[in-house]
C-alpha cells in the first residue's frame, strides 16, 4: 500500500471519528427537538435561549475566571517544578518523578470529594486546625478554592511540556552562562527559561483550555453554593426545563468549540516558533545538574508540599473515609474504624466485574489506542500539507465536548449508524469513545517523540531505497518504541479513571469502576464510593509502579 | 441490607415456587396468564433500565430469575441517563429496555404520554392503591416517604423537628445556630428537588414561609442524595430536608449518626414508576417482571431487603405502609401518579416556579 | 558521457528563492564539489538530486534517465533513484548495529541472506572497519561513523554518490587523512560523486571540478586550478585561497588593463569581471603572491610592519598604512618599521565593488 494511501486513510478514519459526533452536535444545535424526533425543524431558538440565559453568562464568566486563575497558578509552579526536576540536584528525584504526574490520573470527582473530607468545613484537617486556631481559615466551596485546586492539579501538564523542552536545551548554553558569572538562578531565569518559553506558553494555552472543560471539581466543590461552570451548567439546563434539551446542550458545546478553535490556532503558532525539530544525534554530553546547595532541601520540601496539597491530602481524605463508618465534628476516628465498606464491595453485584473491566480497558484498550494514535501521528509525521493543518484542529475538537455530551453523542452514533449498532453494548464501543475523546492527548504524546527523531535518519532510509512505509516501519517506529510505551502507560492511567464518556454505552457485563461510583454516589453510598476510589487509586499506583519497574520512561 | 430476612424470604420463595410449579400462574391471576409465562420463557430474558442501585435491585433480580428462570439484564442508570438512553434507542428502532423503572415520576409519565409505553393492566391492580396506577399503563412500585434527616450527634434532642411546622419554627427561632447548616435538593439543578418542593407548595400553605426561612439560614442546596446525607452525617450540615427515606434508612443502619424524621403534619410519599415499553423486544417477560415488582412476593423483598418501602397493605416487614402509618398516621400524602405530574415538566411553569423560589431564598 | 545532468533547477521555500536556476553536469568517474558559503543553496541542490527536496522547475537526470522534470511533472521518490547519500551527521540508525545499518539497503533490494553477509563484510573490510560489525553507532568514533555511513551508501553500488559535508564532523588532522582516503576510494570504485563543502581547500583537494554557488546561482565553475587562478568575480576571487583586499578606485587603462587607485598611488592589475571607470573597486591578491621588496618600484606600496607571527615553516606578517591592512608571509624574520610591498600585476585582480 503506498504511503500516501495509508496517510489519507488514517486521516479519513480519524476525521470521521471526530466529525461524526461533533457534526451531530452542531446539527442538533440548529434544531428545535431531538434530531431523531419525528417532527423536527431548523431553528435558532436554542441559541436564542442560551444566549438569553443569565446562568449561561454566569457560567461562562466563572469558567473564564477559573481557567485564567488556574493557568496563572499552574504555569509558574509547573515551570519551577520542571526546572528543579530536570536541571538540579534536588534530592529524591527518582522517587519524586512518578509522583509529579499523579494528579493527571486522579479522577477529579474523587479528588474533590477527598478535599471535602479533608479540608471541608468539618474535614479531618479542618477540625484539627479549628482546635488550634478556633476557626477554619479557608472555605473550599468557593470559586477561589476551585481555581486554586484546579491550578495545583494541572501543574503536571505544564511540567511535562516544560521538562521535555528543558532537556532539549543544550547543556553548553547553561554552562556558558555559568562561566560568565551568572548564578544558577540567573541562568534559570535568563537562559533556560527564555529558551523554553514557547513550550511553556504552549502548555499555558492547553491548561487554559482545560479550564473550560473542568467538570468534577466544580461539580463537587461548587455544589453547596451552586457555583456553575460551563460543564456543570449543562446539568442545570436540563433540569430548568424539566426534560433534557439536546439542542441547548449542543449550543453550549458549540460555544466551547468556538473557544477552542482560536486556542488551537494559537498553539500551532507557538509550536512553529518553538524549536520544534530537535534531533537525537551524536553523543549527548553528560549533563551535570545545577547544584542547589543550601536550597536543596527547601526545594525538596516545596515539591513535597505541592504534592501533599494537590494529591496527598485528598487521597488521605478518601482513604480515611473508606475505613470509617462516619466522620466529622465530634467524631473520634479511632472509634469508628471499619473494613465493612470493602467487604460490602466484594458482595456488591458486578463490583468485581467492574474492576476487571476497568483494568481490561486500561491495559488492552490503552494499547490499542496507542496503536491508533501512533498511526495518526505517523500519517501526519513530517507531512507538510493542508491535511495535517486540518488534522491538527480535528484532533483537539473532541476535547471541547464535556464528558456528559460526548457520552450522549457516542450513544447516538452507535444507535443510528447501523454498521456500528452491533457493537453498542460491548466494551468495544466504550473503547472507541475513549479513544476519540483522548485523541489529542495521545497523538501529541506519540507525535512528540517522533519529532525528536532527526529528519536525516528517515531521509537516510529513503536515500538507500526504502519507501516511506518501510522507513516508517524500520526506522521511525523502532525509534519511538520507548515513547510509545510511555504513552501506553499514560493512556492506561487515564482510561482507568475515565467514565463519563462511556456512561451511555455501558450495560450489564460492561460496568467499569467509574460508572459504579456514579451510581453509588447518587444513592448516598459514599462509603462504598470511597472504597472503590481507593481501589481505583491502587490500580493506578500499581500500573505506574509496574511500568516504572519495567523501565518505561515517562519522558525525555 | 438485612441479612436476617434472607433465609426467611428464600424459604418463602421456595414454598411459592413449589406451590405454583405446575402452571406457574401466581395465585389470583387469570388462567390465561400461563400463556404470558410461556411466551416470556421463550423470550428468555428481560431488559430493565432502573434508577434503583444495583445492590437493592439485585435481590429482586435474583429472586425473579429463580422464580421464572428468565434472565434479567438490569441496567443501573440515573434518571436523566435513563430517559436519554431510552428515547434515543426507541427512535433508532434498536433494542431498548423492556421495562423502565425510574424515580423520576414526572419523566416516566411524560414517556407514557409520548407513547413510549405499552398499555397493560396488571393482575395486581386490585392490590394497589389507586394513586399508583396511571391509566393501567404505568405503576408506582414503591412507597418512599420523603424524610427529614438530622445529625444525632450534634442536633440537641429538643431541636429535632417532628414536622414541617417545627422546622419552620426552629429556623425562625434559632437562625444563627442553623445558619448554613440546613441542606436540601436544589430545585434548580435537580429534578427530584423540583418535584418535592412543588409538592410542598401544594400540600402546605406555609411552604413558602419555610422556603424563605431556608433563605435566611443560607440553606445549602445539592444535586444528589449522597452529597446531602454525607454532609449531614459529618456534621458539616445538621439537617437534611426532603431526602428519600429509603436512602436514609439504609444509611442509618450503617451509621448511627443519622436520625430520620417522617414529618407528622404531612409526609410526601414518592414512588418509583415502572411500565412496559411499547418497543419491548421481550414484552411478555416485561409484563412478568412488572407484575413481579407489584406482587406480594416482590413487594416483600422491596420492604425487607431492598429497603425501598412496599406500597401494598398486605406486605409485612420493616419498610412498609404500616410502618409509615405508625409514625404519621393518616398524614401521608402520596405524590399521585397522574397528569398533574407531567405538567410539572412544562417549561414555562417551571421557570415561573423557579423564579419564585429564587425570590423566596432572597427573602422576598 | 555525462552521468548526472542538472538543468536550470529552481526551488523556492514560500516566498524565498533558494535555487534560481542552477545547471551542472558530472561526468562519469568525476568528483564535483559544490562549494559556497552557508545559505548559498549547495545542500539544497544536493538534496534535490537525492529527491529529498522538490524543485518547481528544471530537470535532473542520471545516465539519461530523467529523475525530475518540472515541465513534465515528474519527480521520482528518493527510494526510486538508487543513489548513495552520505549525510553530514552520518544519520546512522541508532537502533541498528553497524552490520544492520549497512545490510539494510541490501535487504530492501531482496538480496539473499548469504549474499548480504558477504557483501556487507566486503564493504566494511574495504573501508577498514571489518571488525566493528556488531557494534552500535554510539560506540564508534566520529571517523568510524563516517566510514560506516559511506559503506551504507556504497554497498549497493549506486551510480552516483552524494556527499553532504562528509568531513565536517571530523577533527582537523583526521579530516586531511580522510580527504585523501575518500578521494582514492571514489576513484578506485570508478564512481561519480557530488560533494557539498564549504571548505575551499577540501573542494580543491578532492574534486575534479568545482561549482561555486552564491545566493542560489552558479557564480563560477571549473577545475580547481581555474577556480584558483582565474576568478571571474570579486566573490569568486575572495572565496578561494587566503587573500588581502585593497580598496580603491578603478581606472580602465589602454587595452583593457585595469588600474587601481589607492589614495593617489596606483597599482596595475587584471580586470576581474566588468569594471566601470572611476567606480569603487577592490584589489584582491592571494597572500602568498605579495612580496616584500627591497625598495620603491612599480606596483609597490610602502607600509609599516605592525605584527609578526611565527608559524613554524614561515612567518605571517601584518602591515598597516592608515586604514589599509595587508597580510603576507615571509620565510625570514623581518625588522620592524617601514617596508615596500610588491603586488605583482598578473596576480592582482581588480574587481568592481557592488553598491
Amino acid at each position: 500500500m503506498p504511503f500516501a494511501v495509508f496517510r489519507l486513510a488514517v486521516i479519513a478514519i480519524m476525521a470521521s471519528a471526530v466529525l461524526a459526533p461533533i457534526g451531530l452536535i452542531v446539527y442538533q444545535s440548529f434544531l428545535d427537538a431531538p434530531f431523531f424526533a419525528p417532527r423536527v425543524h431548523f431553528s435558532l431558538d436554542a441559541y436564542e435561549f442560551v444566549l438569553d440565559d443569565e446562568d449561561f453568562w454566569e457560567a461562562l464568566r466563572t469558567s473564564i475566571i477559573v481557567a485564567t486563575g488556574m493557568t496563572a497558578i499552574s504555569v509558574p509552579l509547573g515551570v519551577v517544578l520542571a526546572f528543579l526536576m530536570a536541571r538540579t540536584d534536588v534530592p529524591g528525584k527518582s522517587f519524586l518523578e512518578p509522583l509529579v504526574l499523579v494528579p493527571i490520573f486522579m479522577s477529579a470527582v474523587v479528588l474533590a470529594f477527598g478535599y471535602v473530607v479533608a479540608l471541608g468545613p468539618v474535614g479531618i484537617v479542618s477540625t484539627f486546625v479549628k482546635d488550634i486556631l478556633g476557626t477554619v481559615p479557608w472555605n473550599i466551596y468557593s470559586v477561589a478554592s476551585i481555581t486554586i485546586i484546579a491550578g495545583l492539579t494541572h501543574v503536571p501538564h505544564v511540567y511535562l511540556y516544560t521538562a521535555a523542552a528543558l532537556r532539549n536545551v543544550g547543556t553548553d548554553l547553561e554552562e556558558a552562562a555559568r562561566t560568565t558569572g551568572a548564578s544558577p538562578w540567573r541562568v534559570a531565569l535568563t537562559v533556560s527559561l527564555p529558551m523554553v518559553t514557547p513550550a511553556v506558553l504552549y502548555a499555558a494555552v492547553l491548561v487554559f483550555f482545560l479550564g473550560f472543560e473542568l467538570f468534577g471539581l466544580p461539580l463537587v466543590l461548587g455544589d453547596p453554593k451552586g457555583i456553575l461552570v460551563l460543564a456543570t451548567y449543562l446539568y442545570k439546563l436540563t433540569n430548568k426545563l424539566g426534560v433534557p434539551s439536546y439542542q441547548l446542550m449542543a449550543v453550549v458545546v458549540v460555544a466551547i468549540i468556538l473557544i477552542a478553535i482560536p486556542l488551537v490556532g494559537l498553539q500551532r503558532w507557538l509550536l512553529k516558533s518553538a524549536n520544534r525539530y530537535v534531533s537525537i544525534r551524536g553523543k549527548a554530553a553528560k549533563r551535570a545538574p545545577l547544584r542547589l546547595g543550601a536550597l536543596r532541601w527547601p526545594a525538596f520540601a516545596l515539591i513535597l508540599t505541592w504534592f501533599m496539597v494537590s494529591v496527598g491530602i485528598p487521597v488521605i481524605g478518601i482513604a480515611i473515609r473508606s475505613v470509617v463508618t462516619t466522620w466529622g465534628e465530634g467524631v473520634h476516628l479511632s472509634e469508628v474504624l471499619t473494613l465493612a465498606h470493602y467487604r460490602d464491595l466484594v458482595d456488591y453485584p458486578n463490583a468485581i466485574n467492574a474492576i476487571v473491566n476497568t483494568i481490561l480497558i486500561g491495559v488492552v484498550g490503552g494499547a490499542l489506542s496507542v496503536a491508533c494514535y501512533t498511526a495518526v501521528a505517523l500519517a501526519m509525521h513530517r507531512w507538510n500539507s493542508g491535511w495535517t493543518r486540518l488534522a491538527d484542529y480535528l484532533i483537539m475538537i473532541p476535547r471541547a465536548m464535556p464528558g456528559l455530551v460526548a457520552g450522549l453523542a457516542m450513544l447516538w452514533l452507535f444507535l443510528f449508524i447501523k454498521p456500528l449498532a452491533p457493537f453498542r453494548a460491548t466494551l468495544f464501543s466504550v473503547w472507541v469513545a475513549y479513544t476519540t475523546v483522548w485523541l489529542a492527548y495521545g497523538t501529541r504524546l506519540v507525535a512528540g517523540t517522533m519529532l525528536q527523531i532527526g529528519t536525516e535518519l528517515e531521509e537516510a532510509g529513503r536515500s538507500v531505497g526504502a519507501s516511506q512505509g518501510r522507513v516508517a516501519r524500520d526506522v521511525t517506529l523502532p525509534l519511538v518504541k520507548s515513547g510509545m510505551l510511555a504513552a501506553w502507560l499514560l493512556i492506561f492511567l487515564i482510561f482507568v479513571r475515565e467514565y463519563s464518556t462511556g456512561i451511555y454505552l455501558l450495560g450489564p457485563g460492561t460496568e467499569i469502576i467509574g460508572s459504579l461510583m456514579v451510581s453509588l454516589w447518587g444513592t448516598g453510598a459514599i462509603d462504598l464510593v470511597s472504597a472503590l476510589a481507593v481501589i481505583n487509586i491502587l490500580i493506578i499506583s500499581a500500573g505506574l509502579a509496574l511500568a516504572l519497574r519495567l523501565g518505561v520512561r515517562l519522558h525525555g | 441490607m438485612s441479612k436476617l430476612a434472607l433465609p426467611l424470604v428464600s424459604g418463602l420463595a421456595l414454598a411459592l415456587t413449589a406451590g405454583a410449579a405446575f402452571a406457574q400462574v401466581p395465585a389470583g391471576y387469570p388462567a390465561t396468564y400461563s400463556a404470558t409465562v410461556d411466551a416470556a420463557k421463550k423470550e428468555g430474558k428481560v431488559v430493565v433500565y432502573g434508577t434503583t442501585d444495583a445492590a437493592a435491585a439485585n435481590v429482586l433480580v435474583k429472586d425473579f430469575e429463580a422464580l421464572y428462570g428468565i434472565k434479567v439484564e438490569y441496567n443501573d442508570l440515573n434518571s436523566t441517563e435513563l430517559y436519554n438512553r431510552f428515547i434515543a434507542e426507541a427512535a433508532a428502532g434498536q433494542g431498548t429496555a423492556d421495562v423502565t423503572w425510574s424515580s423520576a415520576q414526572d419523566l416516566q409519565i411524560k414517556l407514557v404520554n409520548d407513547g413510549y409505553a405499552a398499555a397493560y393492566k396488571s393482575p395486581e391492580v386490585p392490590s394497589l392503591p389507586s394513586w399508583a396506577n396511571y391509566k393501567d399503563t404505568a405503576y408506582g412500585v414503591t412507597y418512599e416517604p420523603v424524610a427529614i434527616v438530622y445529625n444525632k450527634r450534634l442536633v440537641p434532642e429538643g431541636d429535632v423537628p417532628k414536622n414541617h411546622a417545627d422546622l419552620l419554627k426552629l429556623l425562625t427561632s434559632k437562625p444563627d445556630a442553623y445558619k448554613g447548616k440546613v441542606t436540601a435538593y436544589d430545585p434548580e439543578r435537580s429534578g427530584v428537588g423540583y418535584l418535592f418542593f412543588t409538592q410542598d407548595d401544594l400540600a402546605w400553605k406555609q411552604a413558602w414561609d419555610l422556603f424563605k426561612a431556608f433563605g435566611k439560614t443560607e440553606i445549602k442546596l445539592y444535586t444528589s442524595a449522597g452529597a446531602m446525607i454525607e454532609r449531614v452525617t459529618s456534621g458539616e450540615h445538621l439537617i437534611g430536608y426532603g431526602v428519600f427515606g429509603s436512602y436514609a434508612l439504609s444509611r442509618s443502619k450503617k451509621d448511627p449518626n443519622i436520625g430520620i424524621v417522617l414529618p407528622n403534619d404531612y409526609t410526601l410519599i414518592a414512588s418509583r414508576v415502572a411500565f412496559v415499553s411499547g418497543k419491548a423486544k421481550n414484552p411478555n417477560a416485561g409484563k412478568l417482571f412488572l407484575d413481579y415488582l407489584l406482587s406480594k412476593r416482590g413487594q416483600t423483598i422491596i420492604a425487607n431487603q431492598a429497603e425501598l418501602y412496599s406500597l401494598r397493605d398486605d406486605v409485612e416487614g420493616e419498610a412498609t405502609v404500616a410502618k409509615v402509618k405508625a409514625v404519621v398516621g393518616d398524614k401521608i400524602r402520596p405524590i399521585k401518579i397522574d397528569d398533574d405530574l407531567s405538567s410539572n415538566l412544562d417549561a414555562t411553569k417551571r421557570l415561573k416556579f423557579l423564579k419564585q423560589w429564587q425570590a423566596a431564598l432572597k427573602g422576598n | 558521457m555525462a552521468d548526472l545532468v542538472i538543468e536550470n533547477l529552481k526551488l523556492r521555500y514560500g516566498a524565498l528563492d533558494i535555487l534560481k536556476g542552477v545547471s551542472l553536469s558530472v561526468e562519469k568517474g568525476q568528483i564535483v564539489a559544490l562549494l559556497g558559503p552557508s545559505g548559498s543553496g549547495k545542500t539544497t541542490l544536493l538534496r534535490c538530486v537525492a529527491g529529498l527536496e522538490e524543485p518547481f522547475a528544471g530537470k535532473i537526470s542520471i545516465a539519461g534517465k530523467p529523475f525530475f522534470d518540472g515541465a513534465a511533472g515528474l519527480n521520482l521518490a528518493p527510494e526510486e533513484r538508487g543513489l548513495g547519500l552520505v549525510f553530514q551527521s552520518y544519520a546512522l540508525w541508532p537502533h541498528k548495529t553497524v552490520f544492520e545499518n549497512v545490510a539494510y539497503p541490501l535487504k530492501l533490494r531482496k538480496v539473499s541472506g548469504a549474499d548480504v553477509k558477504s557483501r556487507v563484510a566486503r564493504a566494511l573490510e574495504s573501508i577498514g572497519i571489518g571488525h566493528l560489525g556488531e557494534r552500535y553507532p554510539h560506540q564508534l568514533s566520529g571517523g568510524q561513523q563516517q566510514r560506516v555511513a559511506l559503506a551504507r551508501a556504497l554497498v549497493y553500488e549506486p551510480p552516483v554518490i552524494l556527499l553532504d559535508e562528509p568531513l565536517s564532523n571530523l577533527d582537523a588532522k583526521l579530516r586531511e587523512e580522510a580527504r585523501v582516503w575518500l578521494r582514492q576510494l571514489i576513484s578506485d570504485l570508478g564512481l561519480s560523486a557530488l560533494c557539498v563543502t564549504h571548505d575551499q581547500v577540501e573542494a580543491m583537494a578532492m574534486a575534479d571540478r568545482i561549482l561555486l554557488l552564491n545566493g542560489g546561482v552558479v557564480e563560477q565553475q571549473g577545475t580547481p586550478e581555474e577556480m584558483y587562478a582565474k576568478p571571474v568575480s570579486l566573490f569568486a576571487a575572495e572565496f578561494m585561497g587566503a587573500n588581502t583586499r585593497l580598496p580603491g578606485i578603478a581606472k580602465v587603462g589602454p587595452g583593457g588593463a585595469a588600474i587601481l587607485d589607492i589614495g593617489g598611488e596606483t597599482l596595475s592589475g587584471i580586470a576581474c569581471g566588468p569594471l566601470a571607470d572611476g567606480g569603487k573597486s577592490a584589489g584582491v591578491i592571494r597572500l602568498e603572491r605579495i612580496r616584500v621588496a627591497d625598495g620603491p618600484g612599480p606596483n609597490r606600496l610602502k607600509m609599516t610592519l605592525a605584527a609578526e607571527m611565527y608559524l613554524g615553516e614561515r612567518y605571517e606578517l601584518l602591515f598597516k598604512r592608515g586604514d589599509l591592512q595587508v597580510r603576507t608571509f615571509s620565510t625570514t624574520k623581518l625588522a620592524g618599521g617601514d617596508h615596500w610591498l610588491e603586488f605583482p600585476a598578473p596576480s592582482l585582480w581588480v574587481c568592481a565593488l557592488e553598491g
